[in-house]
């Protein structure tokens, strides 16, 4: 794939990322979901326009922000956004106030800001970037699909960086249904009891994460070698398709799994361990933001700190690695698959 | 090595006609599928005219095979890659196959029926009604029913979504990532988008008159359209004949308002200006432009202004084809895809209806009867949309 992260910025629930340090909180008590801490918008948001602002545009606004500084580029060239479930909470406001009044006397404010592209459109205002700007809604591949684009686009811009997000909000609704449908645990456990016993579904997250991406490496970037993704409803098939896809790539020295804590997939991730990965270093990632849409995107983020700095210590399941060099990260969210192989070497 | 993304068939579903052929009848014809909504269960149905399609979630389910408890979106968006796949679906073993889908609704018309029951949190089985909320569900209903599994992906950039599917799908098949692709979108008609774009005060209560001086807003409208994009190997295969190929594509942002365009259309002169340039060819080369034309007093004068800067005293006939579908939302870029491609097939300029008075800011007018025996090589199409999201894209005749 050839593409190399220069910068990253993060909003998640165990913090917030920054040029010193990356988000290492693990909440030590039993919740029923995580939620995304926020830093002072009040920097770089006009107060007016953050008040009319829902959390999913904030969030984004505040990755971006942190990824610029930290890739040390002013204006992106082009954005690339990734996010499943799009204004949730703008798009409630609307419906919820179109039935109760029966279709009358209704504000324009939420409908206005409850497409998906409402945060990619208000990044592209806020820092002035009339490039190429794409936003993809696909359930768990949401994210993955906005660096697919990313990358056909720096085939045809080779020296422009593009800003490539994934971004979902969690809103009470949908905490609501997503336990119903058992994507999440419906009784309070605690994050880092996801890697010791599993229930009926995961934690509940939610967060924003953006990289700037480019053909050409900075001082201090991740290459991103290869990324598969694929869909299936077939465990078995699952695992063939990752056999596969480590044929393909450099052996690494640390593995990133999306083990979140659900017991469909224990069974999954824990041969996967077994394996593939019985000599090499463990790490998750899930205790520390959830599980949503798009938190593969955390994962990624986490990488790129762990060959920059160091793995976060609390990452680690399994023989924490002595160097982070080379990583393979894999996830899912429900049947949605992603493989990446990703280097430190230039 | 890079090859051509060649339209070779097509698929539509819209107000003016169940299928590619009769949806072109009604353009010869200028028969306008504008009208009272019949279907749509809504307060505003005597005072906003729509497009509907007059065809009801059981009839599409028999027609496509799927439930009739699947969100509407899902429903229409088959019918119309049904249509547009079904001359290769037995030919297409052992190629590499995409579908690139948009929407904006999702399974909102489904969601909106049943929200009262949410927001009460009753215990009547909600759940498994709202699974096909998101986007992406919508694409995976239709992509499971057609067997399509290498790559499907769902994008949602508001009125320029399926343009965008198309740019996409047109890519990857350029670099011989896949072999062919479905690429479009669909949108059914909602409560949430009627009154969210009647809030916004830009619906017409009468038939819509794009790029006239007096026009009123738009009308809604839902539709599917969708092209067969295929490299040379794949065509072989299946024995397609090229109509013509994606040829250019740009997306640009307008980075002005969340809504509105900027007075002098940036965004639109940025996503035409490049999408020609990526055709290898100049503004005077256009034989066409289909319009985005909404019929708002902010789209029109925007892109007026922009297509004036760009082409100069050389405007090509123009035409806004929502006169006859209404707006789609996340179809129209696909739905508008089609028809680009019959232009070029057919040889065809398709009138823009109900066009009476000269707009002010706008110096050209759009073209007003159907003209036909025209040599129409290369044609533009634009698609522009909420959070300043514009796309062009360029088809051209090999």
């Amino acid at each position: 794939m050839e593409l190399y992260i220069n910068g990253i910025g993060v909003l998640s629930a165990a913090g917030i990322s920054s040029k010193e340090s990356f988000p290492i909180e693990i909440l030590e008590k039993e919740v029923s979901h995580l939620t995304c801490q926020e830093p002072n918008y009040l920097d770089y948001i006009p107060p007016m326009q953050l008040r009319r602002m829902s959390k999913a545009v904030r969030m984004g606004i505040g990755a971006v922000k942190l990824c610029l500084a930290d890739a040390s580029i002013q204006k992106p060239d082009a954005l690339s956004v990734g996010t499943a479930l799009g204004c949730l909470h703008d798009t409630e406001n609307f419906l919820s106030k179109m039935v109760e009044q029966n279709e009358q006397m209704l504000s324009p404010t939420a409908f206005i800001q409850s497409t998906h592209n409402t945060v990619a459109g208000q990044i592209a205002l806020l820092t002035g970037s009339n490039g190429h700007n794409l936003t993809f809604a696909h359930r768990g591949h949401s994210f993955e699909h906005a660096l697919f684009n990313a990358k056909l686009y720096l085939n045809q811009h080779a020296n422009e960086t593009v800003l490539v997000g994934g971004i979902d909000e969690l809103t009470e609704t949908s905490l609501h249904l997503l336990k119903e449908l058992n994507v999440y645990e419906k009784t309070d456990r605690k994050p880092s009891d996801m890697f010791i016993h599993s229930t009926n579904g995961s934690i509940a997250g939610e967060g924003s994460s953006f990289f700037a991406i480019s053909r050409t490496p900075s001082f201090q970037s991740l290459k991103i070698e290869r990324l598969h993704t694929f869909h299936t409803l077939d465990i078995n098939q699952a695992k063939e398709e990752i056999k596969q896809f480590l044929a393909l790539v450099p052996k690494p020295d640390t593995v990133i799994l999306g083990i979140n804590g659900d017991v469909r997939t224990q069974e999954f991730y824990d041969e996967l361990m077994d394996h593939h990965f019985s000599t090499i270093g463990c790490a998750g990632f899930k205790h520390f933001c959830g599980e949503y849409p798009v938190a593969g995107s955390f994962a990624i983020a986490m990488a790129v700190w762990a060959t920059r700095k160091e793995m976060p210590q609390g990452a680690w399941l399994a023989r924490p690695s002595k160097s982070v060099k080379q990583i393979v990260v894999i996830n899912h969210f429900l049947h949605h698959f992603s493989c990446w192989s990703l280097s430190a070497s230039k | 090595m890079s090859t051509a993304a060649h339209i070779v068939h097509t698929g539509l579903l819209t107000a003016i006609g169940i299928d590619t052929a009769s949806c072109l009848e009604s353009l010869k014809k200028g028969k306008t599928g504008i009208g009272k909504a019949n279907l749509l269960q809504t307060h505003w149905a005597n005072d906003l005219p729509v497009g509907e399609i007059g065809l009801t979630n059981r009839e599409l389910a028999k027609h496509t095979g799927l439930s009739e408890s699947h969100p509407r979106t899902a429903l229409i968006s088959a019918w119309a890659v049904q249509e547009a796949l079904s001359p290769f679906q037995k030919m297409r073993k052992g190629l590499k196959c995409g579908f690139f889908s948009a929407n904006t609704v999702g399974g909102m018309d489904i969601t909106e029926s049943v929200y009262h029951r949410i927001k009460k949190r009753s215990d009547e089985l909600y759940p498994n009604e709202i699974k096909h909320h998101e986007c992406g569900a919508v694409t995976e209903i239709v992509s499971n029913h057609f067997d399509i599994h290498d790559f499907v992906t769902t994008i949602s950039t508001a009125c320029s979504s399926s343009a965008n599917s198309i740019m996409m799908a047109a890519q990857m098949i350029e670099e011989n990532m896949l072999d062919l692709a479905i690429a479009g979108g669909a949108d059914c008609l909602s409560r949430f988008t009627l009154n969210g774009f009647n809030t916004l005060m830009i619906l017409d209560h009468e038939p819509c008159q794009p790029f006239d001086n007096n026009r009123r807003g738009l009308n809604l409208g839902e539709g599917a359209g969708y092209v067969i994009l295929m490299n040379e190997k794949a065509m072989k295969q299946c024995d397609a004949q090229s109509i013509c190929i994606v040829s250019g594509y740009a997306n640009a942002n307008d980075a002005f308002h969340q809504t509105a365009s900027s007075p002098d259309g940036i965004g639109n002169m940025l996503a035409m200006s490049e999408a020609i340039k990526r055709a290898g060819i100049l503004p005077e080369d256009i034989d066409y432009i289909n319009l985005h034309g909404t019929g708002t007093a902010n789209n029109d004068s925007s892109e007026g202004k922009a297509i004036t800067t760009l082409f100069g005293n050389n405007v090509p006939k123009a035409s806004s084809t929502k006169g006859f579908t209404g707006h789609t939302l996340g179809g129209c870029g696909g739905v508008e895809a089609v028809l680009s491609t019959l232009a070029i097939r057919d040889g065809l300029v398709f009138p823009n209806l109900r066009w009476q008075n000269q707009m002010e800011d706008v110096p050209w007018k759009p073209v007003t009867e159907l003209q036909s025996n025209q040599r129409i090589k290369h044609v533009l199409s634009n698609s522009f949309g909420f959070g300043g999201n514009c796309s062009s894209l360029v088809f051209s005749k090999l």
